[in-house]
């Protein structure tokens, strides 16, 4: 009885600490974003790239959490949300930095980027936001297609891979847009920083469909965004931001 | 006459820019040589469109360049550094790429000096293959696996580089064998599986275009 409750223990504390972090499905069918993005590549960003992230991210934050050469707050570390240990790069080990920051990034930002895009508008310019993430736009940058120039321009000329993103400051609400390479997010930099909307600019992202062509795939992207989540973004993140 | 004079050194780097143009080089074979183990459709669009844009983007980012050290405006010039790296790097890279690879060839291995120099520094062909795949499977975003000659050292050494940084520019070490790892190198073959376009690569390697590199590095 005894010998069954200490087997027992070890094998509850053993499935509790495997850290498990589960692929999201597309809040969406496979071909909603035709044909700005093909079915075909969306399977493959999702289900190849976005799942390979996914599970080498487990097999680092696994590793490190039952690591005996590492002391406790580190194997600590490694229990929390990815999308805080991502804001603490410099106190993970080293061993474990450059898989958990290109990993866990390429985890955390595809998660968040599928979920910004919907079923694509005939034009571009028929999709723009609207209320306080408009007015914080124009405020920020002087006016809706002045930002959609910035942007557009940093994303085109982006060199290697990397992400464009526009996020913000959830205290002063200013708007910001900047590059980061590879799997780098605003947050990796400044935990306070809120992202609304990135794009992808590795070549994966848009290879299948528009092979070298990245500046027909960054205008296309406009209408693409899910502006109404974006929006929310806005305004539930920063509301929240501000009452901590 | 002043105004003439005036207008000579804008003259003279115009054509100066015009003559020292950089130029696509052809592909020594078809597009399709390389088959199975690149298409031809990769290749095509490799050769005319990422190559291509780099030495058009090359030229223009030099002429501008040109432009502003006759002016002597240095903010400029810096400006333009990176672009020079970027392009002019994806120039020189791809430039080797393509000499370095050649149509499939049955039990390819290198041989004479190369084959020596590797056995030597890395105890033999296949802990070398080992070594290289694993540096370019493991290059994070985009870059280049690179077996490279170190002249101080007399030896042959990995490395990689991050996006289109030269290896000789960046590390000083002579290039004798490289792969483009960017996605757009396999991407429409390969999908995400770069460790199959790493392994199918050896196949096509030119070791006898490499074994030259590699004499001329040791002049």
């Amino acid at each position: 009885m005894f010998v069954s409750i200490v087997f027992l223990s070890i094998i509850v504390s053993y499935v509790q600490s495997q850290i498990e972090l589960i692929l999201p499905p597309l809040p969406y069918e496979y071909n909603a974003l035709e044909p700005v993005l093909s079915e075909k590549l969306m399977r493959l960003h999702h289900d190849k790239h976005h799942q390979a992230y996914t599970t080498k991210t487990n097999v680092a934050l696994n590793a490190m959490a039952t690591d005996e050469t590492l002391d406790d707050q580190s194997k600590e570390l490694a229990k929390l949300p990815i999308e805080v240990i991502l804001t603490q790069i410099q106190r993970i080990p080293e061993k474990y930095q450059s898989t958990l920051r290109n990993n866990g990034g390429g985890y955390v930002n595809h998660k968040l980027f599928f979920t910004m895009l919907r079923k694509p508008t005939a034009t571009a310019t028929e999709n723009q936001p609207t209320g306080p993430l408009l007015d914080a736009i124009e405020s920020s940058f002087g006016s809706f297609d002045k930002f959609k120039e910035v942007f557009t321009s940093a994303s085109v000329n982006l060199f290697g891979s990397g992400w464009v993103w526009l996020h913000t400051n959830a205290q002063t609400k200013q708007l910001t847009i900047n590059s980061t390479m590879n799997q780098d997010n605003p947050t990796m930099f400044d935990k306070d920083r809120v992202i609304l909307l990135g794009i992808d600019v590795w070549e994966h992202a848009y290879y299948p469909v528009y092979e070298n062509r990245r500046n027909e795939y960054v205008d296309n992207f406009w209408r693409i965004i899910n502006w109404p989540f974006v929006e929310s973004l806005f305004t539930q993140e920063t509301a929240r931001h501000s009452d901590l | 006459m002043q105004s003439i004079i005036k207008l000579a050194p804008r003259t003279l780097v115009s054509v100066l820019s015009r003559c020292s143009k950089h130029t696509l080089p052809d592909l020594p074979y078809d597009y399709n040589a390389l088959e199975p183990v690149i298409s031809g459709d990769i290749m095509k669009l490799h050769h005319q469109k990422h190559h291509a844009a780099y030495v058009n983007n090359l030229n223009v980012a030099e002429e501008k360049y040109n432009e502003a050290k006759a002016h002597n405006d240095l903010t400029t010039m810096i400006h333009l550094q990176p672009a020079i790296r970027f392009n002019g790097g994806g120039h020189l890279n791809h430039s080797i790429f393509w000499q370095v690879l050649s149509p499939k060839e049955g039990g390819n291995q290198p041989t004479g000096a190369l084959a020596e120099q590797i056995k030597k520094d890395f105890g033999s062909f296949d802990k070398m293959l080992s070594q290289l795949s694993n540096a370019s499977v493991g290059v994070q975003g985009s870059g280049w696996g690179w077996l490279g000659f170190n002249r101080q050292e007399q030896r042959l050494q990995i490395a990689t580089c991050a996006n289109q940084d030269p290896l000789q520019a960046t590390t000083g070490l002579s290039p004798i064998f490289g792969i483009d790892v960017w996605e757009h190198a396999y991407y429409l073959q390969y999908k995400n599986v770069r460790a199959d376009y790493v392994k199918a690569i050896f196949e096509i390697a030119n070791w006898k275009k490499a074994d030259e590199l590699l004499q001329k590095a040791k002049q």
